[in-house]
């Protein structure tokens, strides 16, 4: 490479110092920790083999596989539906399918409990044997599966959107020619959106083995209960960490079945802009298929909204939940906003050093960015309080701001993945060009590549953004006083609070972030206008 | 030129974003508290305390599941830079544990000089206000009021298998119940009767609140819970009545809210404010008027409709200081017996 070539092409900076922010903000906090369990060997390995550990393992395990397949085959079809088919209202079956990943999963719980439970919509009409059965059902692993299932199938619907959405229409235009839109969905679509797909599971199978309040309220075992009682009723920090190592061999060995199963999958190579890809025509299926998808909406989205619609009764609840929760519900969405932001730009620094800098670099950092996304938010707080709580630090510690620490350091990853995915989709020669071409890296990557992922980094944008907005475990164990968020306010409100004003609050949440959703889609499409003239 | 224009808002919103989390904190006369106390009762009695003091006060509250353990768990953690001045528990025993652990300061209020000496640590740690009771919450259409549950034994009574609950004792008002029962038996008998208790299928939910709702709907016949859940359901219809459990034994378990100054607040006046009002009759009159219904320890305080006055309860023969050791000593204990279930 000659002088004035690598004088313009210079990422490594930019990509080192993503890194190190990234890194710093959730890795610092778990190495800081794991020194402080470390001193205290004895007490880690006791810690590590209490006699329930093999029903723990079994537990988080057989509740992480059932709820990423049932997630995944369903959510692929859905997203086969919505992208490629002219399904009735798809767009609209989009949002409706969208719905519970805006929910801490808990409000999903109260909402189907709101169903299931013994005085339950569904239950109590049926007769004291119902009641039981489906009470029975729902608390424990049934319960758990249906609500986490609920919860994150729409990760897969979206990715499998993103994935479909980036591939090359020649390619299928090409198939068109001589095979059936059945032939070309099985052998071309699916095979080049596997990644996403197995990404997809991975993201629900960590965020399942990490998930605390859910199993909690329908008293299932997992991990993530042990870790959180260790840290809690016992004030252990070594214990609490001994309990999050499983956790993180759990996701080694889910990072390392989708690096298995992905072997041999070629990458498509090119990508153009996809409104010209091959669109499904369902004719006589479309009827069935449009009442097959709608009626899984209406069970597993629409009847819980609706049983916390019926407790919350009248717009008097609404009126005070907004009087109430007004402070909450503003910090809530310009938190998620300002750390989706930033999250986005240090997740597309991420994923270019993943994607492009080569296939051990690769694995290694990805697999790190994995294991911060997947330790528990409360373990990555004591961390962060640990670190930050001190003389000098005040101003980041006590405000708002050690929150968008704790968002970065956990969520930064899945970000990095979502951009990493459309990332993936594009040959490098494009970037290869460019370079030769002398355009400095920094352009390459504002005027070429930023444009042609932009579906997948307002995917990025959108996840990050979601997953702050929801998050309660991380926030809670270190929200400045006086700044809880708005799923903080619900969840220490439920506490003797009126049914009506919980249900009253979820459901405030649940239209605001649409409203902000809807706000965020409308600028894009501004700009979007706005550009184009 | 578009394009950099949308560029150059990105960096105002960012830069105007980031500093203003960072700077949330105004001049203002300030103090930090920490509580475990129901958000829903607590919350109200901090904001008249901003008005009425003109000191903003900003608040970490507890969740059900952790009761008391969260904040307290969040006091140790920052142990080296403590960033509260207050804590408000809603029992008694985790503040006891930290006064163990030497996070407390002393400060004897005048505010609680009429609180009777058992309800307040004698160094002046604590100080103990608005009590409620651990007391037996039944479904109405599922057992007749004579043949009722009438003792912390009776979740051992075969009669009630599969059909009793309680909350998780690893944290909030159960552990402190189970540790007196602990301190009352001993080791031998308190672990025979925990296993009959598992033998007999008793269900452990996450909270006092959902075992309350769970006897609510039915799905259980009985449940522990505190004196203010089981107002909670009375207020709102539910078909369940309140037992005072073992009024002709040992006892009914009457736990005090505590309010604590922490050692090293970083606001120690405007605490010590915040602690008097706390321990002012007025707030105990408002936790008894309200939904809460806890049971004022002021003479003269009216008591609510829907609980008993202290003095007209046989109160557990235990001392609180002696819980917060007993405690200690047999979490790894019920950490086993409630995950082996």
């Amino acid at each position: 490479m000659s002088a004035p070539l690598r004088r313009v092409w210079r990422p490594t900076p930019w990509l080192a110092a993503g890194a190190a922010v990234a890194l710093a903000a959730g890795g610092l906090p778990l190495a800081w920790l794991a020194i402080t369990a470390a001193r205290d060997a004895p007490s880690l390995w006791a810690a590590l083999v209490p006699a329930r550990m093999l029903s723990l393992l079994a537990n988080t395990t057989l509740l992480g596989i059932v709820v990423s397949l049932l997630a995944g085959g369903i959510g692929t079809l859905l997203g086969v539906l919505i992208a490629k088919t002219d399904l009735p209202c798809r767009s609209l079956f989009a949002v409706v399918l969208t719905f519970p990943l805006f929910l801490p999963p808990y409000i999903v719980a109260l909402g189907w409990f709101s169903v299931l439970g013994r005085q339950g919509l569904l239950a109590a009409p049926l007769g004291p044997g119902a009641e039981v059965s489906a009470s029975g059902f729902f608390f424990g692993l049934g319960g758990a599966v249906l609500v986490l299932t609920t919860a994150y199938t729409p990760i897969v619907v979206h990715l499998v959107r993103i994935a479909l959405g980036s591939i090359d229409p020649a390619i299928e235009e090409a198939a068109r020619l001589h095979f059936r839109w059945r032939r070309i969905v099985w052998r071309i679509d699916l095979p080049l959106v596997a990644p996403a797909v197995a990404f997809a599971m991975l993201i629900t199978f960590v965020l399942v083995v990490g998930e605390f309040g859910v199993p909690a309220f329908l008293r299932y075992p997992v991990f993530s209960t042990e870790v959180f009682t260790q840290f809690a009723a016992f004030l252990n920090i070594t214990a609490a960490v001994a309990m999050s190592l499983p956790l993180a061999l759990l996701v080694l060995v889910g990072l390392g079945v989708e690096r298995y199963l992905l072997r041999h999958r070629v990458r498509f190579l090119a990508r153009v802009r996809a409104a010209n890809g091959l669109r499904i025509h369902l004719e006589r299926w479309r009827a069935v298929a449009g009442a097959a998808a709608w009626a899984w909406a209406l069970l597993t989205v629409v009847v819980p909204l609706l049983g916390l619609v019926v407790r919350a009764r009248g717009l008097a609840n609404y009126a005070a939940a907004i009087r109430g929760a007004g402070a909450s519900v503003a910090r809530s969405v310009w938190m998620s906003a300002t750390a989706a932001t930033l999250m986005l730009v240090l997740g597309l620094l991420l994923a270019y050093l993943v994607e492009r800098r080569g296939p051990k670099r690769h694995e290694a950092l990805d697999t790190v960015l994995l294991l911060l996304f997947a330790a528990p938010g409360t373990v990555i707080g004591i961390g962060l309080i640990l670190i930050w709580n001190r003389t000098g630090l005040t101003w980041l510690y006590g405000s708002a701001a050690i929150i968008l620490v704790g968002y970065i350091g956990h969520f930064t990853p899945l970000a990095a993945r979502a951009v990493g995915v459309g990332l993936r989709s594009l040959s490098p020669g494009i970037e290869e060009a460019a370079r030769l071409a002398r355009v400095p890296w920094g352009r390459a990557l504002r005027r070429v590549l930023l444009p042609m992922v932009r579906p997948a980094l307002a995917g990025a944008w959108f996840l990050a953004f979601i997953f702050c907005l929801r998050d309660l475990d991380l926030a809670v164990t270190i929200y400045p006083p006086g700044a809880e968020t708005l799923p903080i306010r619900v969840y220490t409100l439920m506490a003797n609070s009126p049914e009506p004003a919980i249900a009253a609050l979820a459901l405030l949440m649940v239209g605001l972030t649409a409203a902000v959703l809807c706000v965020a889609w409308g600028g894009l499409a501004t700009f979007r206008a706005w550009n184009g003239r | 030129m578009a394009g950099g224009r949308a560029r150059a808002l990105l960096v105002l919103a960012l830069l105007t974003g980031v500093p203003g989390a960072a700077c949330g904190r105004s001049s203002a006369p300030e103090v930090v508290v920490y509580t475990s106390e129901d958000q829903v009762f607590s919350e109200p009695i901090l904001k008249d305390f901003e008005k009425t003091a003109r000191i903003t006060v900003r608040a970490v509250y507890d969740t059900e599941e952790t009761k008391s353990a969260g904040v307290a768990l969040r006091i140790v953690a920052e142990r080296d830079h403590p960033q509260a001045d207050v804590f408000w528990g809603n029992e008694p025993l985790r503040a006891i544990m930290l006064q163990q652990q030497g996070l407390l300061a002393s400060y004897a209020s005048p505010a609680g000089k009429d609180i009777p000496a058992r309800y307040r640590d004698p160094a002046g740690y604590w100080t103990g206000f608005a009590a409620r009771a651990r007391v037996i919450v039944y479904n109405t259409d599922q057992v007749k009021p004579a043949e009722a549950p009438s003792s912390v034994r009776d979740l051992a009574d075969p009669r009630w298998k599969g059909r009793a609950g309680l909350a998780n004792p690893l944290f909030g008002t159960t552990t402190t119940q189970v540790a007196a029962l602990w301190s009352l038996w001993g080791d031998q008998a308190a672990k025979r009767f925990l296993a009959e208790v598992k033998d007999n299928r008793v269900k452990i939910v996450t909270s006092n609140g959902e075992a309350r709702d769970l006897v609510a709907s039915g799905e259980l016949a009985w449940a522990f819970a505190d004196s203010d859940d089981a107002n909670v359901a009375l207020l709102q219809h539910k078909p369940v009545a309140v037992v005072y459990p073992d009024q002709a034994g040992l006892g009914t378990l009457v736990m005090p809210n505590v309010v604590a100054l922490l050692k090293g607040a970083p606001h120690p006046d405007q605490a010590t404010r915040l602690v008097d009002y706390l321990l002012s009759p007025q707030v105990e009159e408002r936790l008894a008027a309200g939904a809460a219904a806890q049971m004022p320890l002021h003479p003269g305080v009216p008591v609510p409709a829907n609980v008993k006055p202290v003095s007209a309860i046989k109160d557990m023969a235990v001392r609180f200081s002696d819980l917060g050791k007993t405690s200690e000593r047999i979490l790894s204990y019920l950490n086993e017996w409630a995950g082996a279930r």
